[in-house]
């Protein structure tokens, strides 16, 4: 999937893409797509613990957590 | 075996047919077919290099068939010689594919072997299925099973 020529067009889209990804995320509820490559590119950031990596819901949890704190707003 | 149609693309699954699978869950984006191989509903496995997936800790993170065969070695499977039915053993396919015919194949899929000698199988983020012989998955997707692992089958598994 982060191969693929939509999901790169959203990475180009530079760090303006971060509250809209965010917002995407929190939208996919329960089941979160694969968004954490993109934000990691776009922020530098891995924002996830070790012990949560491959359980989306808590990455997206831990991504969103991120985001408020890091001031974002979507 | 009764098949009720899944949401994959059958070209995908080319070997699927009605009268050799089962759609035994919903569709599911938890966890993956190397995870539900793994007796795991609750994440995705996968060696990416972007540490997304999991993987078990001490294990090469890379996609190749030997970090696969010992991430599943982490749960006591060992290399064996087929995906034939013994009592009392439980058995895992790893699938892969080739991106040209000197490379080594890369993994794809991982199917479990039931008590019962059918197969079990989740695709992708769609349903998970039961299918009675191993090559039903085979295709343009998961490529061909690669090899096989066996461990003695837990007293509470199906």
């Amino acid at each position: 999937m982060a191969m693929c020529d939509a999901y790169q067009k959203i990475i180009g889209l530079g760090p303006d893409a971060v509250p809209l990804i965010i917002a995407q995320m929190q939208s996919e509820a329960d089941e979160p797509d694969q968004w954490f490559w993109a934000l990691q590119v776009l922020t530098g950031v891995d924002a996830v613990a070790d012990e949560d990596r491959g359980d989306f819901l808590k990455m997206s949890q831990s991504w969103i957590s991120w985001a408020e704190n890091a001031g974002y707003v979507w | 075996m009764r098949a009720m149609s899944g949401s994959w693309d059958p070209s995908e699954f080319p070997r699927l047919t009605k009268d050799n699978y089962g759609v035994t869950s919903p569709a599911t984006r938890r966890y993956n077919c190397i995870a539900w191989a793994a007796r795991d509903t609750s994440r995705k496995w996968w060696p990416d290099p972007r540490n997304i997936g999991w993987w078990p800790a001490g294990v090469q993170r890379a996609e190749t068939i030997e970090a696969f065969v010992e991430a599943y070695g982490t749960l006591g499977f060992r290399l064996c010689y087929d995906g034939s039915l013994q009592p009392g053993i439980e058995k895992i396919a790893i699938f892969g594919m080739r991106s040209a015919e000197n490379e080594p194949p890369t993994p794809t899929h991982a199917a479990l072997q039931l008590e019962s000698g059918d197969w079990t199988s989740k695709l992708g983020d769609f349903e998970d299925i039961s299918h009675s012989n191993v090559e039903a998955v085979i295709g343009p997707v998961y490529g061909k099973v690669v090899c096989y692992l066996s461990r003695p089958r837990p007293h509470n598994a199906r």
